[in-house]
């Protein structure tokens, strides 16, 4: 992997930080975090629009940043046919064909349903989307969502909002060496020095929300994030050494300090 | 839904799930304008089909239309 630009489909960015524009506690907050972080890539839900609630609206803000592409997501779609019907109104809304596909019917662990996810990806790279699927971290799964025209893979590293950091890693490198698309870890991660090891193992980029937007200092976690997202980039592109279970030494052991007299 | 003028007088329609009247014949770009949410920042589905927004301004509304209008929610 190297440090230049990460295509999904046509679309190419340079920083490997993707980030969610959940939970912070005013707007500011987040178009704040979100100039920190650098992130060309930020996602976005749907809702249905409230009259008397206009000063919740997100698009106007997120319109004055420079550079930035939104990406719809899926949330809240229980099924394929729920998900494809979100994704095409959020490609309405934002003009761009990326999407992030989510279909996590469970409200207790919103584990993503592979089959659905599955379906709903065919019928939308057939649509012309470019198609980001959160998914369980399965190699199979990514091999079937990499045939059916997906852009990228986003395996989750541990539940959605949990902060449980990369609890998937053995089935995460299964993934990063069979696939072709760019991985992306997508949920779970806490700390920076996570997104930091996801670069690290080879992952394309990382999306981050709830750290970010629930850290004491959202603007500084953003920070903190960019700085070790990129540094686990140029650490991977660098290419890391074997590591080894013997000791291997790094100063030469000769015996002059034993030998002779004084 | 239809492009045709196909009644006059007041309008029933459903909008994001709440009954609602609207005074006349009307398209989906004056409901929009009804409920002041902004065209280019809203997508809408009229009976389970979206509504390009280039046809906002054509497509009439009739008596009975289930119409959601959606617009972007913080989410990650």
């Amino acid at each position: 992997m190297s440090t230049d630009e990460i295509h999904f489909g046509k679309l190419a960015f340079r920083s490997r930080l993707i980030l969610g524009t959940g939970k912070f506690s005013s707007t500011d907050v987040m178009l704040n975090a979100i100039k920190a972080s650098g992130t060309e890539l930020v996602t976005v839900a749907l809702k249905r629009f409230n009259r008397n609630r206009a000063t919740d609206d997100l698009y106007a803000p997120l319109a004055e940043l420079a550079g930035l592409t939104i990406m719809p997501n899926t949330s809240g779609a229980r099924d394929a046919t729920e998900a494809v019907r979100a994704a095409h109104l959020g490609r309405e809304l934002s003009g761009s064909p990326i999407v992030k596909l989510e279909i996590h019917p469970n409200p207790h662990h919103l584990m993503p349903d592979p089959i659905e996810t599955l379906e709903a990806a065919r019928q939308l790279a057939a649509d012309g989307f470019i198609v980001m699927p959160y998914m369980p971290a399965d190699p199979v799964l990514a091999k079937r969502l990499e045939d059916v025209g997906c852009a990228s893979l986003m395996p989750l590293g541990s539940a959605i909002g949990s902060g449980g950091g990369i609890a998937t890693r053995d089935m995460l490198r299964l993934i990063l060496r069979e696939s072709h698309l760019p991985v992306i870890v997508d949920a779970g991660l806490r700390a920076p020095s996570e997104a930091g090891a996801a670069m690290e193992m080879g992952c394309a980029a990382v999306l981050v929300n709830s750290a970010i937007a629930t850290a004491g200092d959202p603007v500084g976690m953003a920070t903190a994030f960019a700085d070790v997202v990129a540094a686990g980039c140029r650490a991977r592109a660098a290419g890391l050494m074997t590591s080894g279970e013997s000791a291997v030494p790094t100063s030469p052991l000769t015996s002059f300090l034993s030998s002779g007299a004084p | 839904m239809s492009d045709q003028v196909e009644s006059s007088g007041p309008v029933q329609v459903v909008v994001n799930g709440e009954g609602t009247s609207l005074p006349g014949l009307t398209t989906v770009a004056g409901l929009c304008r009804e409920i002041s949410a902004e065209v280019d920042r809203v997508a809408v589905m009229v009976n389970g089909q979206i509504v390009p927004r280039a046809r906002f301004e054509k497509l009439r509304l009739n008596d009975g239309d289930e119409i959601e209008i959606v617009t972007y929610a913080a989410g990650g």
